[in-house]
């Protein structure tokens, strides 16, 4: 095996994540297989909620195997620390003496209750980092609103047009709104690591998840500046909804923008006159082409939908379920989903990081078990004797 | 030029974007903001389709305006790329190529998101770049990446997030024809983009060598399910569609408010979570009532318990619902369109849009950034370049043309600052 050292574009970076759940975590992910040390800090006992959300392969241990924990915190090493107690406060801030940032993701004000504010990191370490994720950020009328993924994917503007214009507005599923602000605050901070390192000025980088959701409109933000002074309806819930077509095996899509519809055309085996768009009857003509694509679309399954579409150039597509990501002949070229073996949990499928280059990646490593890394970390790094080790556990400081 | 306290942390770096459309430009967007001389490259042939949308946003809805430069004055162009200077060149011109070259062996990156191949095709894939200069970093930023049997297929944001596995988890459960999406692989491929270039020029910086980046914003969907992959993998099981549920809380849905389609969601996580829900809507009461007590209960009983909300919101704005629901501590979250979004009281408090004076968009505001420096504040330090605005300072200060070297390119077109289009207003060149 090569020396890990080195290798990996941010080997030498000390990142300590005390982030819940999804976006602080996810940010820390993404900066370990990168290249840096992360370390998770949770809670001694029973540590970060994720490990206890389900559902989990039968016979493995609930508090170590819940699939998000398993996703979000691979690549960590892992200890617990009591932050609420003045000896693992004390354990805590020599840790970021020896850090380079710091990731959470609690609400506002909750740092400052733990004593644990930027300016007491900073007197730790002046160049530390410290990269704070919250719905709405550390200031405003909104900041103490409590949120969920529901209620933050709501006020972000994308809520509002998604579903059926006779039913309730939809969210989108899983945490998107989580990951997205994960992959700027991953940004935020190595630029903010770029001037520690060049300059040796840390700083207090701070994200609102609701900012982030406004950033991620394709247009609609244009619009509301630009025709300010309007006082039109924004577009209507399922207006943009994508309906699909029925094949063999599940749904598919098959979309043409005009110039495609004579390959669509083609394809479907529909009368070439459908192809061609007809100026004073553009919706009928679609229509009646749409029609010939569902009853063909029947006729196969929904890769075959995929594969001859694309072949014809047509933007054709499947919602791919997680079986067909695993099965995908494209992420296994690329190797995107790997796998790594967890004690606990066993044989895990995991996806990588989203792109490819000089071979820099760090390999994957299984998600730590709870304060998995606890002497590792307090004795190697800090230096603490095994009889500290032994007191500070006593004391329910670390576990 | 605004006044900033110390450096801006990507201060020194130069990068040739050649993106277009929304993804590439977003990194770049990110780029600039924090500092670095971001160079929006287009061609007049081939200028960023963005500019000369047929159905674009318009200062009053007029492309033309004043002085008939309709390509300055799309609002989608000037969004979203701030803070860049504006070049053009005419990559397919052997002089434009050369430029590029030469303009690449002082630079630390080049960022695109043509469509496979383009690139190569133009002679100016990562092996004529890092032969230009070894420590070039190249963001490739594609619809399935640039290796694998799927790597040519035609895909814009929506058909990715199908592709990734984001629309398998969104839609009403009871319909499986329905889905939820907007384009969501664009913003975050973006991201990643922006994320994986900081990485990499850490490693240059130490290494003396670029490297290519071959990024997938299909993988990037995948990126934000991944959980459910995992799931997947762990149960044999397919992760079932929840639409406004969340795992864990019930009720968590939207409902309806006073008004014509206005909503609220809220999310209950908790006993103690609804036993504020039911003091906030005045039925202290039904705290303790056994249907309702516990989460197991109030999914069993789930329509009373919409009912019960339901016959509260009904009376009230979305904006009071939001608002009183929060103030016992209940997570709710209005449902908000991007025009009460511009107007919003927290964003409003907070500076997030950042009023620019466009030269031929005249004032207009456009949002800021997910994210804060305190040590260094960013800001809209120029307005997004108008089409080739920079090409003198660029070719005269970078690369040491003389003057009658850059009219003769502008005379032969080159260069420019007009694009070059077809008798009916469209690009002479395929768009993608």
């Amino acid at each position: 095996m090569a020396s890990p050292e080195a290798l990996h574009p941010l080997s030498g970076l000390r990142v300590l994540d005390i982030g819940r759940e999804v976006a602080g975590p996810v940010c820390g992910r993404l900066l370990a297989r990168l290249g840096a040390d992360v370390i998770r800090v949770e809670s001694p006992g029973t540590g970060d909620p994720a490990r206890r959300r389900g559902p989990f392969r039968a016979g493995a241990a609930h508090g170590e195997s819940g699939p998000l924990h398993l996703y979000v915190n691979e690549g960590k090493r892992g200890v617990a620390i009591d932050l609420r107690t003045a000896s693992g406060r004390d354990l805590f801030l020599n840790l970021v003496a020896k850090s380079d940032a710091v990731v959470e993701n609690f609400e506002p004000r909750v740092l400052g209750k733990l004593d644990l504010a930027y300016a007491t990191l900073a007197a730790a370490r002046p160049e530390i980092v410290l990269t704070s994720i919250s719905t709405f950020g550390d200031g405003g009328p909104y900041r103490d609103y409590r949120a969920t993924e529901l209620t933050v994917f709501a006020m972000g503007g994308h809520m509002y047009r998604s579903g059926d214009a006779a039913r309730q507005p939809l969210r989108m599923g899983g945490w998107p709104s989580q990951y997205l602000v994960a992959l700027h605050a991953a940004y935020a901070t190595l630029v903010a690591l770029r001037l520690a390192e060049e300059r040796g000025v840390g700083q207090h980088v701070t994200l609102s998840i609701f900012e982030s959701q406004v950033t991620a409109h394709a247009q609609a933000m244009v619009e509301v500046s630009y025709y300010a002074e309007e006082t039109g309806a924004c577009t209507p819930r399922g207006a943009m909804g994508l309906r699909g077509v029925r094949a063999r095996d599940g749904m598919a899509m098959v979309t043409a923008q005009e110039q495609q519809m004579g390959r669509l055309a083609e394809l479907v085996g529909a009368p070439p006159e459908l192809g061609r768009v007809d100026p004073m009857n553009r919706e009928g003509g679609r229509r009646a082409l749409l029609e010939h694509v569902a009853r063909w679309a029947e006729g196969h399954t929904k890769r075959e939908v995929y594969e001859l579409g694309q072949a014809m150039h047509i933007p054709a597509s499947y919602p791919a379920d997680p079986a067909d990501l695993l099965a995908s002949p494209q992420y296994r070229h690329r190797g995107f989903i790997e796998s790594v073996d967890h004690p606990e949990a066993g044989r895990v499928a995991i996806p990588g990081i989203p792109f490819r280059w000089a071979g820099s990646t760090a390999p994957p490593r299984p998600a730590p078990r709870l304060g998995e890394h606890n002497a590792e970390v307090f004795g190697g790094l800090l230096g603490l004797s095994g009889a500290q080790l032994a007191q500070l556990a006593g004391a329910g400081v670390i576990a | 030029m605004t006044a900033v306290r110390g450096r801006l942390p990507l201060e020194g770096v130069r990068i040739l974007d050649l993106g277009q459309f929304w993804a590439a430009p977003n990194a770049g967007r990110a780029w600039a903001d924090a500092g670095a001389e971001v160079i929006k490259v287009e061609s007049c042939r081939r200028p960023d389709p963005l500019r000369i949308q047929a159905r674009g946003i318009y200062p009053d809805h007029d492309p033309r305006g004043e002085h008939g430069d309709h390509w300055n004055r799309s609002g989608m162009i000037n969004e979203r790329n701030r803070n860049k200077l504006g070049l053009t060149l005419d990559l397919q011109e052997p002089r434009g190529r050369d430029l590029f070259l030469r303009l690449a062996r002082v630079s630390d990156a080049v960022s695109q998101n043509f469509s496979t191949g383009v690139l190569e095709r133009l002679g100016l894939g990562y092996n004529a770049l890092a032969e230009a200069n070894p420590r070039i970093i190249l963001v490739s930023i594609m619809s399935q990446g640039l290796t694998g049997p799927e790597s040519s297929y035609v895909s814009y944001g929506g058909n990715l997030e199908q592709l990734g596995g984001i629309s398998h988890l969104s839609g009403y459960p009871d319909d499986p024809d329905s889905s939820v999406g907007f384009a969501l692989p664009d913003p975050l491929g973006g991201a990643t983009a922006a994320l994986a270039l900081l990485a990499a020029l850490r490693h240059r910086d130490r290494t003396g060598r670029g490297m290519e980046i071959d990024l997938s914003q299909r993988e990037a969907a995948t990126l934000v399910v991944g959980d459910s992959v995992v799931e997947h993998s762990l149960t044999g099981e397919q992760p079932p569609r929840i639409a406004n549920h969340e795992p864990g809380a019930s009720p968590s849905d939207a409902y309806p408010c006073a008004g014509y389609d206005e909503w609220v969601t809220l999310v209950v996580r908790s006993d103690a979570d609804w036993a504020r829900l039911c003091t906030a809507i005045g039925r202290s009461e039904l705290a303790a009532d056994p249907r309702f007590a516990t989460i197991v209960a109030r999914r069993r009983h789930r329509d009373e318990v919409d009912a019960l909300i339901t016959a509260w919101t009904a009376q009230r704005s979305k904006h009071a619902a939001m608002s009183w629901l929060q103030q016992w501590g209940v997570a709710a979250g209005a449902v908000l369109n991007p025009r009460e979004l511009f107007v919003d009281p927290h964003l409003r408090t907070r500076g997030f849009w950042e009023r620019v004076h466009d030269p031929s968009d005249g004032e207009q505001e456009y949002y800021g950034r997910a994210f804060r420096f305190s040590a260094s504040p960013l800001t809209t330090r120029m307005p997004t370049p108008q089409l080739g605005q920079h090409n003198r300072e660029i070719l005269s200060g970078l690369l040491g043309l003389a003057d009658a070297e850059i009219d003769e390119l502008e005379r032969d077109e080159v260069i420019g600052t007009r694009p070059v289009l077809n008798e009916s207003g469209g690009l002479m060149v395929r768009a993608r």
